[in-house]
């Protein structure tokens, strides 16, 4: 290697590194510093938090709606990688419109639910021509808004774990399925004993990967419901920071979030790692 | 030169380029206003600075930003450096803000002080000194449905029947902000309370009060602010709420007023009326580039004929009353009947802390049920740690 390419090499090495201390790993040790700064270095901020109702429903929210919005993204994924992967004629139609709610920009289709969802939104506007009842789809603190909030998410993001499910599907070997029907496996047990155990990797990663980004919910809480409506860690420190004013508190509730993330991320990642040592059987 | 030098060069030039683009450097002849308005709004006040720059040869560049994020900037800006001449802050953050703000006592004539009432300055006077002036004043009214609500309620009482007879039309902004501090508060001021004395019968009254409320209250009363009060009140969800100017002019550019909607005076109670006084005051940060220039544009918005212009050119209702007979006085008839009842809330360094207790106390009492005294207790610090708050203003005769 001659002296340019190692400067080079350098240089591409240093930028980076700059850059990640100047933009990530500066202001995220400020952040920490700061979520113990009740005047003067204390463990105040963290003991108001526990102290706040709304802190403990945006934990509990932080769970539960990431585990729904996974769990409907991942059903949905499947079935739609399974009916786009079928050996019958494709539908462009049907295609472009699995795919559409990921590559509509996220505010666009946020805002769109938000105008169906609403107390005399699109829905329940349909609902009502029917002779029915309106329903309160966002009612702030209740079940009906946190089912529309993970349906929302989920609908949103499905294309992502689809995408990556198809591809899994397309890697397994034709000539599997071909020995399964001569076998005389039928569509479920073909199902059950190929296409799920060689589709498993790909679960794997949909799953971690959807499920560590899924606790940063955000966006879809705020246009949906507001911060107080169904309230998520993220959403609840938001609303400190900007409607509070109160930093310190809002620190500490990203830290709270951070640890959260970085916990189950790394758990996840143990557990691919483990997956992955043992050749893919789950143990 | 060999491809790999020239690229490493090139790589190093951007980085530094990058890091320089950081330090602010104020240009000569702008002053920079940082504005909590909408970027339509700003725009028109670019165009409102117009005989400004050409009389003094200078550029206004106006930013539009939250308030927030200016108080923030300036948190910044008196700690080091930074690039911005004049701020515009809300007069919640008035007490926090004077800190880092220049006095302005000298910028101030006499007859620019006659613009505003005294009350409308004292609001702005910290320890003597005169740190804010007031950019654009307004106050809440009632906006009501003339539609299905034909005689908008008058009193405590008819509100009351009101709300029984219409469950959810009747919407309060009760998400955690302060909106939920200026919705209660005028509760709060006429059933004899303050907000510096939560404990007081007359704060607990008015909880009371709200608690009844509670049940009938549009749904989303939990998580209104004002645009999405507003945009129930449009839709027709909500027949009456609290609101500022902007509200009924909203409503008057959607084709919503005064056929559907309008203004009215705030439901008195035993004390009578009150409505919070609210709005944008002018301050000049600490280590502003162009004080001097500032000062003068300040100078420049304190005369008579330049906020008649100010009112006209931006719509915003608040220093100058609208003409009589015109289709504004109609529109605007419930801000123009509560302007002798405005109150300031208190312009204290801990007033932060003090809207949070009541946005978390004014929450338990309307979405947990919570009785008024134990909301009270649960949500404020013991009297002797509580914020240093005097009481606040009596009416603001505007």
């Amino acid at each position: 290697m001659n002296a340019a390419a190692k400067k080079l090499r350098t240089v591409f090495v240093l930028a980076p590194c700059v850059f990640m201390t100047a933009m990530l790993l500066l202001p995220a040790l400020n952040g920490l510093v700061l979520s113990f700064d009740h005047h003067g270095p204390s463990l105040g901020n963290y003991r108001i938090l526990l102290g706040d109702p709304m802190f403990w429903r945006a934990l509990a929210n932080n769970l539960l709606v990431p585990f729904g919005s996974v769990i409907v993204e991942f059903a949905l994924g499947l079935a739609l990688a399974l009916a786009l992967t079928a050996p019958r004629k494709r539908s462009a139609l049907i295609e472009t419109a699995a795919i559409l709610p990921f590559a509509i920009p996220e505010i666009v289709i946020l805002t769109l639910a938000r105008y169906i969802f609403m107390p005399r939104g699109y829905l329940n506007g349909a609902i009502a021509m029917t002779g029915m009842h309106a329903l309160p789809w966002l009612s702030p603190r209740s079940s009906l808004a946190m089912l529309t909030v993970i349906f929302v998410d989920a609908w949103h993001v499905t294309p992502v774990v689809m995408l990556m499910l198809m591809a899994g599907l397309q890697a397994i070997p034709a000539e599997l399925y071909e020995a399964a029907r001569l076998d005389g496996a039928g569509t479920l047990a073909t199902f059950r004993f190929v296409t799920i155990p060689m589709l498993m990797p790909a679960i794997v990663g949909a799953l971690i990967l959807r499920g560590i980004d899924a606790l940063r919910i955000f966006s879809t809480v705020l246009v949906l419901t507001g911060p107080e409506g169904v309230p998520v860690l993220s959403t609840y420190s938001y609303s400190l920071w900007d409607d509070a004013q109160k930093p310190q508190e809002a620190m500490a509730a990203s830290m709270i979030l951070a640890l959260m993330v970085t916990l189950i991320g790394v758990g996840g990642l143990l557990f691919a790692r483990r997956y992955s040592r043992d050749n893919g059987a789950l143990k | 030169m060999h491809p790999l030098t020239t690229l490493t060069r090139s790589l190093a030039l951007a980085l530094g380029m990058l890091l320089a683009g950081c330090r602010a450097a104020p240009a000569p002849g702008q002053i920079n206003i940082a504005l909590a308005v909408f970027p339509d709004e700003a725009a028109r006040y670019d165009t409102f600075v117009a005989d400004f720059e050409s009389q003094h040869h200078v550029h206004v560049n106006v930013l539009a930003q939250t308030y927030p994020d200016i108080l923030q900037a300036m948190r910044v800006q008196a700690a080091s450096r930074g690039s911005l001449d004049l701020v515009e802050l809300d007069l919640a953050m008035l007490g926090e803000a004077h800190g880092y703000a220049q006095p302005l006592d000298s910028v101030v004539s006499p007859s620019a002080r006659a613009l505003f009432s005294n009350e409308a300055w004292n609001a702005a006077t910290i320890d003597r000194r005169l740190y804010f002036i007031p950019h654009r004043l307004m106050w809440q009214a009632m906006i009501y449905n003339r539609v299905e609500v034909p005689n908008p309620p008058a009193t405590w009482n008819d509100l009351e029947s009101f709300a029984r007879e219409h469950p959810g039309r009747l919407a309060l902004k009760g998400a955690r902000y302060e909106g939920a501090v200026c919705d209660v508060m005028p509760f709060v001021w006429t059933a004899g309370g303050s907000e510096c004395a939560p404990d007081s019968a007359g704060s607990l009254r008015a909880l009371d009060f709200i608690r009844q409320l509670a049940p009938v209250l549009n749904d989303e009363s939990a998580v209104f602010r004002e645009m999405s009060v507003l945009e129930a009140q449009a839709r027709g969800s909500v027949w009456i709420h609290f609101n500022w100017p902007f509200a009924i002019a909203y409503l008057h550019s959607k084709g919503l007023a005064p056929n559907v909607n309008l203004s009215a005076p705030i439901p008195a109670g035993p004390d009578g009326r009150a409505t919070p006084l609210g709005g944008g005051y002018l301050a000049i940060p600490k280590a502003a580039p162009h004080a001097k220039l500032a000062a003068e544009f300040i100078q420049y918005l304190l005369t008579a004929d330049v906020q008649s212009k100010l009112s006209r050119e931006l719509g915003w209702y608040g220093s100058v009353p609208p003409p009589m007979g015109s289709e504004d006085a109609q529109l605007y008839a419930g801000y123009v009947a509560m302007r002798p009842f405005v109150r300031a809330r208190p312009t204290v360094d801990c007033y932060a802390d003090l809207s949070d207790q009541w946005r978390r106390a004014i929450r338990a009492v309307l979405f947990d049920d919570a009785a008024p005294a134990s909301a009270i207790a649960s949500n404020f610090l013991e009297a002797a740690d509580r914020c240093d708050c005097a009481e606040s203003s009596s009416r603001t005769q505007l």
